[in-house]
């Protein structure tokens, strides 16, 4: 147990360093970094505008309120934000497995998926975007009249991170083609298109693309889940399966990732 | 010791042509050649503790992808390899803190910040214990002279300057196997002569086994007592590599120069004209018969300056890799 934890320590102490490094290089480009954040703040009233349209609007939909629709539509901006925050990896990948530049990494004493994918870490996209999904979800939650129970907060943080983890395991399978394709700039869009399913709430699209998007291709489960969760509308099965899914598509990206690095050839420099 | 044992190591790739222009290209959306090219073909090897060894060969010739296997980056196709008792594409942590690799054309400096930030993410990835960082960054720092250098910017170092930050960054957890490829690749002369001085320097005190791949025979030379020359994937020399000059051994090289413009017919019935110009000329003739050529040359002609060489080393390695290049058509 002991030892877990030191390993776990040292891993958080490494994503510190990372972290701290690429703000640091960030930094350096000042107009760059700037720029990043005001587009991105661009993106996010976009966003914005139909989150406030579905609240104007004030229709239930399939068993939602508007408030609650709202709570996934913060969902879906907080998490997509954080996923944003390692995303320059994931598009970083193909281009690594191309030049080679994969090298040196492969030879570090730490767990190599670890260091190829959280390297580098994005602030500009991230703040605002993690700014806006607290306070949706915030002023969602209130308007919904939910009760602010302790278990209320655990569970749907807890959901989040899970969602988060789901949206960094389900979108790094498809970066790990590159191994066998090298230019995988189609499949990058394909699930870029996928991810933007979630941009909704589930509700509003028919049930059989729900099931296809809670039990084939889980991305239903990252942003509706917490707020189903604190609404009580999501059952107990349903939760368990959340975690589940999780755990399953970790595994499954695993089995890829450790195939795809047997397939590494390396390009000479 | 043996430390790096390699038995039969093969490495092959597959990869596909595709015929000139857009008709190939359409041809190749539906049906592909695929080819295979063994890029390292059954070569064994071992190195001692300590040794430097300097891994030769032409372009292609499997010098890198052998580095690569070593270090773990690459799967081979068949074969084995223990170094240290660690089978290296394992990747396992305790095996890859036992070595470090430098690649002249790779970097894993962080380009936007200055390098000692690099060095200390490598101190918490290795586990370096704080006090013995300072010690060893000090050590290594003095020692290739790049002090001032360690807060400025990696982007805007010199070639130079940027490689012995590799080095540095390498070389920090004190690896007991060091792994070079090309690391003076588009250096300049006092860069290269740097490096080299520091690597044999640094082999000699802390008995660090290095194995080095270079185009560059200076590199060679310097550092390494042992050469492997590789061509086609495959060992064509093991051994010192002033022994790879014996090939041409029987031979020596008259450099002259006259006063007056020299006749080629009468240098090429002495030796082997092998350059001309109106009065000077460079000569290939047989070792045993060097006193009888000099003795006609200086007779005969009226020489101004005279030089007698061995066969440069770099011929007689591109001896090797035309003989294996032969012998793999």
């Amino acid at each position: 147990m002991k030892k877990r934890m030191d390993c776990l320590r040292r891993y958080l102490g490494l994503l510190g360093l990372f972290a701290r490094y690429s703000l640091m290089e960030q930094m350096e480009y000042r107009v760059n970094f700037a720029a990043g954040i005001a587009v991105e703040c661009g993106y996010m009233l976009i966003k914005l505008m139909y989150a406030f349209l579905i609240l104007q609007a004030g229709v239930s939909l399939n068993g939602l309120t508007s408030w609650e629709m709202l709570m996934c539509v913060g969902t879906y901006i907080l998490i997509t934000g954080l996923f944003m925050s390692m995303y320059p990896n994931f598009c970083l990948l193909s281009f690594s497995v191309r030049d080679g530049s994969l090298d040196m990494l492969l030879t570090k004493p730490v767990n190599t998926q670890f260091l190829v994918t959280l390297r580098k870490l994005d602030f500009g996209m991230p703040i605002p975007n993690v700014l806006c999904g607290v306070a949706l979800i915030v002023y969602g939650w209130q308007g919904a009249g939910l009760a602010v129970t302790v278990t209320g907060i655990v569970g749907f943080v807890l959901l989040c991170m899970t969602g988060l983890f789901l949206t960094y395991c389900l979108f790094l399978i498809p970066e790990l083609l590159s191994f066998w394709f090298v230019s995988n700039s189609g499949v990058h869009q394909l699930s870029e298109a996928v991810r933007d399913f979630d941009n909704v709430p589930m509700n509003v699209y028919p049930k059989w693309l729900q099931r296809l998007g809670i039990f084939v291709l889980p991305v239903f489960v990252i942003t509706n889940f917490p707020t189903l969760y604190v609404a009580r509308k999501l059952s107990v099965p349903m939760t368990i399966w959340a975690f589940a899914a999780a755990a399953l598509v970790f595994a499954l990206q695993r089995l890829v990732w450790k195939k795809a690095l047997r397939r590494y050839t390396s390009a000479n420099g | 010791m043996a430390v790096i044992e390699a038995e039969q190591l093969c490495k092959q790739f597959r990869y596909s042509t595709k015929a000139k222009g857009l008709q190939g290209t359409l041809h190749n959306l539906f049906e592909r050649q695929k080819l295979t090219k063994t890029a390292v073909d059954r070569i064994s090897f071992s190195v001692e503790e300590g040794e430097a060894v300097g891994l030769l060969g032409p372009n292609g010739a499997g010098k890198t992808t052998t580095l690569k296997m070593l270090s773990g980056i690459l799967y081979p196709t068949s074969g084995t390899v223990r170094v240290n008792g660690f089978i290296p594409w394992e990747r396992r942590p305790e095996y890859q803190r036992q070595f470090a690799i430098v690649m002249g054309q790779k970097s894993q400096l962080w380009p936007d910040l200055p390098a000692v930030d690099t060095f200390e993410l490598n101190r918490r990835i290795y586990r370096i214990d704080p006090e013995e960082y300072r010690r060893t960054l000090a050590e290594l720092t003095d020692l290739l002279d790049v002090g001032p250098l360690l807060q400025v910017q990696v982007r805007r170092l010199s070639l130079g300057e940027r490689m012995k930050m590799e080095l540095i960054a390498a070389l920090l957890h004190r690896p007991a196997i060091l792994y070079l490829d090309e690391p003076t690749i588009g250096l300049d002369i006092l860069s290269q002569r740097a490096i080299r001085d520091f690597l044999r320097y640094y082999n000699q005190q802390t008995k660090t086994t290095i194995l080095l791949t270079s185009h560059y025979t200076a590199d060679i030379e310097a550092i390494c007592p042992r050469s492997i020359i590789i061509n086609h994937g495959r060992v064509v020399f093991d051994g010192p590599l002033a022994q790879v000059s014996e090939v041409f051994g029987h031979k020596k090289l008259i450099s002259l120069r006259s006063r007056q413009d020299l006749d080629p017919q009468v240098l090429a019935s002495l030796g082997l004209v092998r350059e001309f110009t109106s009065n000077t000329a460079l000569m290939e003739v047989e070792r045993d018969q060097l006193e009888s050529c000099l003795q006609q040359l200086l007779g005969r002609l009226p020489v101004m300056d005279l030089d007698v060489k061995d066969i440069p080393i770099e011929e007689g390695i591109a001896y090797f890799y035309q003989r294996s290049g032969e012998a793999a058509q």
